[in-house]
């Protein structure tokens, strides 16, 4: 991965992926970036955006323009008020959903009292809000088709507008969430509880990026699950999203067989674009599996991982410790292995192909498929 | 024959969001938690006093000051007399545990077989979830087995175990923590807070 900062003239995508989470770095050119979600970076324990435009001597007060929340899980949002605090002169985007009445209620509640040690995605997303009042900036909603962002980087490159705009979520998936959420807000004497890991995806935000002649998919955490105007089959179908196709695709759902839908390949991606996504590990589960890594890599030769696939089993604890778990047959591993990233740049012209550079811990998805078998 | 135990009724209380001390002054044993979990370790320390049948006398003191909140934490256990030689009260050692390694875990799913859970490291005072682990359902008392479910939390410590005859044992203990209920004038609040906050990100107010 190279550790100089791209020329003004180069537009530089890094997708983040320690092994739950994810955060993708834009620089859209002439030193103006864009955040989409956020995760930490396992070595220095920040947001892993911050952390790299430090280590390459940007500025993110100045020169971080945009930051997009695509949803409020946790592996899309950790660290994100952090970030946000040192963006101060950044636009920030969530999911229109997340700002109506029933969700906010039911924010608040969760957060209402600290029962906790562990923090969660509605904790990070309450902070964000509260910081957002502080500075009496008020978000951007995205919704289906509606354009975010809107940047005329310099005078010199009248082909280098680079534009944002948000395919998801639909109307419907609004709807249905609120609907949702009400029926979480708990009762009086009723049970507290910690919320467990939310398991629809139905607000992401998928996003469409275009920077000159570029165009990028950035595909969320999106979902497809056959049913009309939801999902993959709602952003495919809509007559008033941007028609062109797509170089380059941040795979949606950590490239697993809900988050996959054969139009998206056929209809808003090149034929062979470089494909990044971004492992997924949780309570024993895993994405993507090896079956979704050999569809995958059947769409195109180009496919990447930011990080590897399995996480070890903890290291440096006491040895009393790790024999008593030895023989009680418990596994407790890492759940956020060493941070890993997929670097692509090119020029703003859109004349050179990608370049693909990969850190330590990520690899070719023909690699990771390797590794599941080992 | 057994002589008959009495009885006796622990009750105390304390603001929901204040620390609280629980002390066994005689075994020099002393734990500082928040009171939500309070119930929980009461229980844990009184069994284990019951079940050894030594112990003498238990001191419960609270920094409780006045607030708008209070639980009711309430656990009782037999503990046999305390034996009076002339002036002075016998005490004895008690067990002690040193925890080498503690966790905060929250369930994720549940199998057959296992509890998938998420882990918070205590020990290094981490407060984001670290690690996972799959516990099988057999690490988990009866009673606790019963009370789980997606989103349940439990305190995990693994350590030492120090008998007063000397032994010394390695044990892992999971409590499951039993939550509090929501009040009205919590939700009330909430509430308040969250129309607060939609007029600010909807209407700028």
């Amino acid at each position: 991965m190279d550790l100089k900062p791209p020329l003004e003239t180069e537009v530089e995508i890094t997708i983040f992926g320690p092994g739950f989470g994810e955060c993708i770095l834009v620089h859209a050119g002439f030193n103006e970036w864009i955040v989409v979600d956020s995760c930490l970076d396992s070595t220095s324990g920040r947001p892993a955006a911050l952390s790299h435009l430090e280590s390459i001597g940007v500025d993110p007060a100045s020169a971080i323009k945009f930051v997009l929340v695509t949803h409020w899980h946790d592996d899309h949002i950790g660290g994100m008020a952090e970030l946000l605090a040192a963006c101060t002169r950044a636009e920030f985007a969530c999911s229109a959903a997340l700002t109506q009445s029933e969700f906010l209620k039911f924010l608040e509640i969760l957060n209402s009292r600290s029962l906790f040690k562990q923090s969660s995605g509605a904790s990070e997303l309450h902070r964000i809000f509260s910081l957002l009042r502080t500075r009496h900036q008020r978000p951007k909603f995205a919704i289906a088709d509606r354009p975010l962002l809107r940047l005329a980087s310099d005078p010199r490159t009248a082909g280098s507008i680079c534009e944002l705009v948000a395919l998801s979520p639909s109307d419907l998936e609004i709807q249905r969430f609120l609907q949702a959420v009400s029926g979480l807000i708990p009762q009086t004497n009723s049970t507290k509880f910690r919320l467990p890991s939310p398991k629809q995806n139905d607000l992401s935000v998928a996003a469409w990026l275009s920077v000159g002649p570029l165009q990028i998919l950035l595909g969320a955490d999106l979902e497809e699950r056959g049913i009309a105007g939801r999902g993959w089959i709602a952003v495919v179908g809509s007559p008033t999203r941007p028609q062109a196709q797509a170089s380059l695709f941040k795979m949606a759902h950590h490239g697993s067989e809900t988050g996959h839908f054969d139009p998206v390949w056929t209809r808003m991606l090149d034929a062979r674009p470089v494909a990044v996504l971004t492992p997924w590990t949780l309570g024993g589960s895993q994405l993507p599996s090896a079956g979704d890594c050999r569809r995958i890599m059947g769409l195109t030769p180009f496919a990447y991982s930011t990080s590897r696939p399995r996480p070890q089993r903890v290291r440096n604890l006491p040895a009393p410790v790790a024999r008593t778990l030895r023989e009680g047959n418990i596994v407790v591993t890492d759940s956020e292995p060493p941070t890993g990233s997929v670097q692509l740049r090119t020029s703003i012209d859109g004349s050179a192909p990608w370049k693909v550079a990969l850190s330590a811990e990520a690899m070719s998805l023909t690699d990771y498929l390797r590794a599941i078998a080992r | 024959m057994n002589k008959p135990l009495r009885n006796l009724d622990l009750t105390t209380s304390a603001p929901l969001d204040r620390d609280v001390v629980l002390s066994d002054a005689s075994a020099n044993l002393e734990f500082r938690e928040s009171s939500s979990v309070l119930k929980d370790l009461v229980t844990a320390q009184m069994d284990r006093f019951a079940k050894q049948r030594k112990a003498e006398r238990i001191a419960i003191s609270t920094n409780v000051t006045q607030g708008v909140r209070f639980d009711t934490l309430s656990s009782t256990v037999e503990i046999p007399p305390t034996p009076v030689l002339g002036m002075a009260t016998l005490t004895r050692p008690q067990a002690t545990f040193s925890p080498l390694q503690e966790w905060e875990g929250y369930v994720v799913s549940l199998t057959d077989t296992h509890v998938l859970a998420n882990l918070v490291d205590l020990t290094s005072e981490a407060t984001r979830p670290g690690q996972q682990a799959e516990i099988p359902r057999e690490e988990f008392s009866d009673a606790d087995i019963e009370k789980l479910s997606e989103g349940s939390v439990f305190r995990w410590a693994i350590g030492y175990q120090r008998l007063p005859g000397g032994t010394k044992t390695r044990v892992s203990q999971i409590i499951v923590r039993d939550l509090p209920k929501w009040i009205a004038s919590e939700l009330d609040e909430a509430k308040q807070r969250a129309a607060v906050l939609f007029k600010f990100l909807n209407r700028g107010e």
